[in-house]
């Protein structure tokens, strides 16, 4: 039986630059094409791995753009921790319950390594929260939310958590999608990368990690009514809006931009309508949604930008 | 050699430099031998992200065990050896739900039989009888010679790629060079 070793010596080991001597170009696009009947395509298999000008022709027949998507997620996945013996039980606990829900390994690895999802950050966000949580509480109960955004006394204190509370989530974004603080979208930057999920999954898993603890903090405080649930609509807006601005601009000036917008609201519900809660009631609701949906739509349009290149 | 590897350099050489840790070589070798790679997995596998996986799971494992490399035989020979296996797991992960596993594997039959006459005068030059040896043989032969002599899989490992015992994989593969040598001869 003539084999893949016979074939070997015929072709020429230089052959790399010129056409192959032993197979024609256009039996190696049938190959790809799926034209060959299994003796030829088992020939031009055996061939190959000898044949650099065959793998040179068949090269310019494959899909360009899924090798490159692949060619990034190699690189990213090289960077990242091996999750192998030296990750602890429960990281690889969590791994498997992760893949369990079709959270793909390299995904989960990805968004463990995002510097706004490390213990560190969000024992940050903690401490934030308790601080403020603890001034609303030691200023004592006071009245609550509900009398003061229809004109009451604000309760002393409570001030900071309104402005802080929205903030929260805002300053994981340039964190996460800041190419100088996060190893693994600095090399995801070197390739055009990952795909719009990998982005969302990486947005949603950043805001989520700050906005659920500030919203459930929100219950600790004094008279705090729905305002745990009226934290999210601006919260979202305000992430929302830095992200859309990361598009536009860099990440770090778009989410101080976002922020600034935020408080300047804020402030201006306490100067013109008497209580900063304005910037949590009704109609300011129904504003921050039409944000949120404004900024959507242009991430919608211009995700590509922050995909291929979180520094631009 | 380690950094500072340049593109043109040699695939052994981009091996070496992958096994010394230098990430750049890995890349150069990605960029060489992806494309092939993921054209021969998707002739054994109809499902593009179980592919793909394969393919990053393939480079990954060379960035890992290039220094297993003995500089004996093709670099893409070495690398298709990981690659093959790399597949199989990736497909037997996806789970007997999702019948992967086609063509140069397990079909039955050819289909869209194309050729030019150029092609046609090609195979009867370099494979005239063996092309038509090899269509005598029946699906379940040439897929077993296909598995073991084309991809280099041991009889364990083709076992279970094709769901049958090793030791069927053997006693077919040894039909099959029966029926060649009689087509040959």
């Amino acid at each position: 039986m003539r084999d893949p070793a016979a074939m070997r010596d015929t072709a020429a080991p230089g052959s790399a630059g010129g056409a192959c001597p032993v197979i024609p170009p256009g039996l190696v696009t049938g190959y790809i094409r799926g034209l060959l009947e299994s003796a030829a395509a088992m020939s031009v298999e055996a061939h190959l791995p000898a044949c650099p000008a065959c793998r040179t022709v068949l090269a310019g027949e494959v899909d360009q753009t899924r090798l490159d998507r692949n060619r990034s997620v190699l690189v990213t996945r090289l960077a990242l921790p091996d999750a192998g013996p030296a990750g602890g039980g429960l990281a690889r606990l969590a791994e498997r319950l992760a893949a369990r829900c079709g959270v793909p390994v390299h995904v989960w690895r990805l968004l463990s390594v995002t510097p706004a999802l490390r213990r560190s950050w969000l024992a940050g966000v903690g401490l934030v929260l308790g601080t403020a949580i603890g001034a609303a509480r030691f200023a004592g109960p006071g009245t609550g939310l509900a009398t003061a955004a229809s004109g009451g006394a604000l309760p002393a204190g409570m001030l900071p958590f309104l402005i802080l509370a929205p903030l929260l989530p805002l300053a994981g974004v340039p964190v996460a999608f800041h190419p100088r603080l996060d190893p693994a979208a600095d090399l995801a930057t070197a390739a055009p990368v990952s795909g719009v999920w990998l982005f969302c999954v990486r947005s949603v898993a950043v805001i989520a990690a700050a906005l659920v603890p500030t919203s459930l903090a929100a219950f600790a405080l004094p008279g705090s009514g729905w305002l745990p649930l009226l934290i999210v609509l601006p919260a979202l807006a305000v992430s929302a809006g830095a992200l859309a601005l990361a598009t536009l601009v860099r990440p770090l000036p778009a989410a101080l931009s976002a922020g600034a917008g935020w408080v300047a609201a804020v402030c201006g519900a306490g100067l013109l309508a008497g209580s900063p809660v304005v910037a949590y009631a009704g109609a300011a609701q129904a504003a921050w949604f039409a944000v949120a949906v404004i900024a959507c739509c242009l991430l919608a349009v211009r995700h590509r930008v922050l995909e291929f290149g979180w520094s631009r | 050699m380690g950094h500072g590897m340049r593109a043109e350099a040699d695939d052994a050489a981009l091996l070496r430099g992958v096994a010394a840790g230098d990430e750049q070589a890995l890349t150069f070798l990605y960029d060489r031998h992806a494309a092939w790679m993921l054209a021969r997995m998707s002739r054994r596998c109809s499902a593009p992200d179980i592919v793909d996986q394969a393919l990053q799971d393939t480079f990954l494992a060379v960035w890992r065990q290039a220094g297993r490399y003995r500089g004996e035989g093709d670099v893409a020979a070495f690398i298709w050896g990981i690659g093959v296996r790399r597949l199989i797991d990736a497909i037997r992960r996806a789970g007997p739900a999702r019948p992967v596993v086609q063509a140069g594997w397990r079909r039955a039959a050819d289909h869209g039989l194309v050729r030019s006459a150029e092609e046609e005068v090609l195979l009867g030059i370099e494979h005239g009888s063996l092309s038509e040896a090899l269509a005598r043989l029946s699906p379940e032969l040439r897929a077993a010679i296909q598995a073991t002599v084309l991809d280099g899989l041991t009889c364990a490992e083709a076992g279970k790629l094709l769901g049958i015992p090793a030791g069927t994989v053997k006693s077919r593969c040894h039909r099959a060079r029966i029926v060649l040598r009689e087509a040959l001869s």
